[in-house]
């Protein structure tokens, strides 16, 4: 029988083998983890879940890989759901670098807005808000993972984060009165009511491209942004 | 000693290319901690081809890497838990709860929500004896934060499955009475989140807003306001998961949702709840006269 004071790095390599077929039976019921997210997975219930493991495990009940099994399947299932919602939510940086504008003709976003308020509403946002969102948007060609293990945190919680940053800013997103309507409507979409991408096109009725070139755009304006607040002789000296 | 990557990712490259090779099973059992390692490390850009794997491909690509990572069920105890991890049944209401918190609240973009406000909109709170009651609830217990806030108008996980059992079971009961063409598409017409009707192609006949809360408060044992709320709300999500409706498919089409029969129905709520297969078609019909696009 396990011991169950197995530390957090013996429990990884013992049990690691169990979660991968437990991602195996979730696949085969729908609930796929595509590979680099189930390397995530593995990784995160142990830094997040595993104390509680230890905590709560009673020898009496059950063996401990039983019970690490079924909470390793309930973890990842909630995981899975929500994150495969949120990446139709959200795009790859290098994915909107391939996207191409539909309108070449159209005016630079920067300057459609009042840069300075939309600053404003960067600058209040949640210290590690600002920071996810800064990294995020400024990375050319870097990875999620890549930005999150320069953050220090998971992928997972990378995309958390941004999901509240562009909510957050989303609220302000009123103040977006002059840019063309497309763009306007797939920020409030997308930012305020969390639509994905492609229930965006379905709601405002037009081709999911345009909604994504739209995305593209409102992406840039943010990012214009950060480079107005990272130039402002205003900040403290805080790190994005 | 550490396989070199360009080893792995030449292994990667075949399994992506011939998924189904059972050759490469083995090999990627005797490779299990290589790749594991290569997986974690990989950036996303190099992982990109997975997403075209069928999701039978990939469980079986896992249990491989399981199997050479050691896993050894006997020793393990993991196969004896299976099914309760797997079968939510409409009948378990522990099962209820978690099928509730696991998957069906994380495939909602707003969860419940529209629901509690609906709910506030329409009806008075449950006295609190009743509260305390259901709180007590195995669905309750298992199903989170977002099941007790349900509590307050005296509702817990297990009534949002009788009110769309209700729905589906009185839609069963239209279609084989003729009363709607079996094989055709439904669609619940709605104003503004509200349902108003449902009616299907072909036909003049229609079930009410009133018919259809008449049918939830019956099954559910809710007041109207309640059943009402709980019509709109499971409606309104309906198009984001596999079968809200036992047997149904929706579709959002506008502010229409489409509701299209099922090969099978199913009583499992993991596979009911899982978010819907495919995005939001784009609109291309309406099957009742006079929708706009």
């Amino acid at each position: 029988m396990t011991d169950p004071k197995l530390t957090l790095e013996s429990a990884y390599r013992e049990f690691r083998g169990l979660m991968f077929r437990a991602l195996a039976k979730l696949a085969s019921q729908g609930f796929a983890a595509q590979p680099a997210d189930a390397a995530d997975l593995v990784h995160d219930f142990f830094v997040e879940a595993w104390d509680g493991i230890k905590a709560r495990f009673d020898p009496q009940r059950a063996a401990l890989g039983t019970y690490v099994y079924a909470a390793f399947v309930r973890f990842a299932r909630r995981r899975i759901v929500r994150t495969s919602r949120q990446r139709a939510m959200l795009l790859d940086p290098a994915e909107l670098i391939r996207l191409s504008d539909e309108s070449s003709t159209a005016a630079a976003p920067e300057e459609e807005i009042d840069m300075r308020r939309l600053a404003a509403a960067v600058a209040v946002l949640p210290a590690a808000e600002r920071a996810v969102l800064y990294r995020w948007v400024t990375a050319s060609r870097a990875s999620e993972r890549q930005v999150a293990r320069e953050l220090g945190t998971s992928r997972y919680e990378l995309r958390q984060r941004l999901i509240e940053a562009f909510g957050h800013l989303g609220m302000a997103v009123g103040m977006l009165k002059d840019v063309p309507e497309l763009d306007r409507k797939v920020a409030l979409a997308v930012w305020r009511d969390k639509f994905t991408l492609a229930e965006a096109a379905l709601r405002i009725g037009v081709p999911p491209q345009r909604v994504r070139n739209a995305y593209a755009r409102n992406q840039r304006r943010v990012e214009a942004c950060l480079a107005l607040v990272h130039r402002s002789p205003n900040r403290k000296g805080e790190s994005p | 000693m550490n396989k070199p990557d360009n080893h792995v990712e030449e292994l990667v490259r075949r399994i992506l290319a011939d998924p189904a090779d059972e050759r490469l099973l083995a090999e990627i059992e005797q490779q299990a901690p290589e790749l594991a390692r290569y997986l974690d490390r990989a950036d996303e850009d190099r992982q990109v081809g997975w997403h075209d794997l069928p999701d039978d491909q990939l469980a079986r690509i896992y249990a491989a890497v399981a199997r050479g990572l050691g896993y050894v069920p006997e020793e393990q105890g993991a196969a004896s838990s299976d099914d309760p991890l797997f079968i939510a049944s409409v009948n378990d209401r522990r099962s209820v709860g978690c099928a509730f918190a696991d998957v069906l609240m994380p495939a909602l973009r707003l969860g419940i929500v529209p629901l509690l406000k609906s709910c506030r909109q329409r009806a008075g709170t449950a006295p609190e004896a009743l509260q305390q009651a259901l709180r007590d609830e195995p669905d309750v217990q298992a199903g989170g934060d977002e099941a007790a806030a349900l509590v307050e108008f005296g509702l817990t996980p297990a009534h949002l499955v009788l009110a769309s059992d209700a729905v589906a079971m009185h839609l069963e009961r239209a279609i084989d009475a003729n009363y709607f063409p079996p094989g055709r598409e439904l669609a619940f017409r709605r104003t503004a989140d509200e349902v108003q009707w449902l009616e299907c192609d072909g036909t003049d006949n229609r079930l009410t807003r009133r018919d259809l809360r008449d049918e939830i408060c019956a099954v559910a044992l809710t007041d109207p306001g309640i059943g009402e709320a709980l019509l709109d709300w499971t409606v309104d999500a309906s198009p984001h998961v596999h079968a809200m409706f036992d047997g149904f498919a929706s579709r959002l089409s506008h502010e229409t949702v489409v509701l299209s029969a099922l090969p099978s129905a199913s009583r499992n709520l993991y596979e009911r709840w899982k978010p819907s297969g495919s995005l939001p078609m784009p609109m291309t019909m309406s099957i009742a006269s006079g929708a706009s696009r």
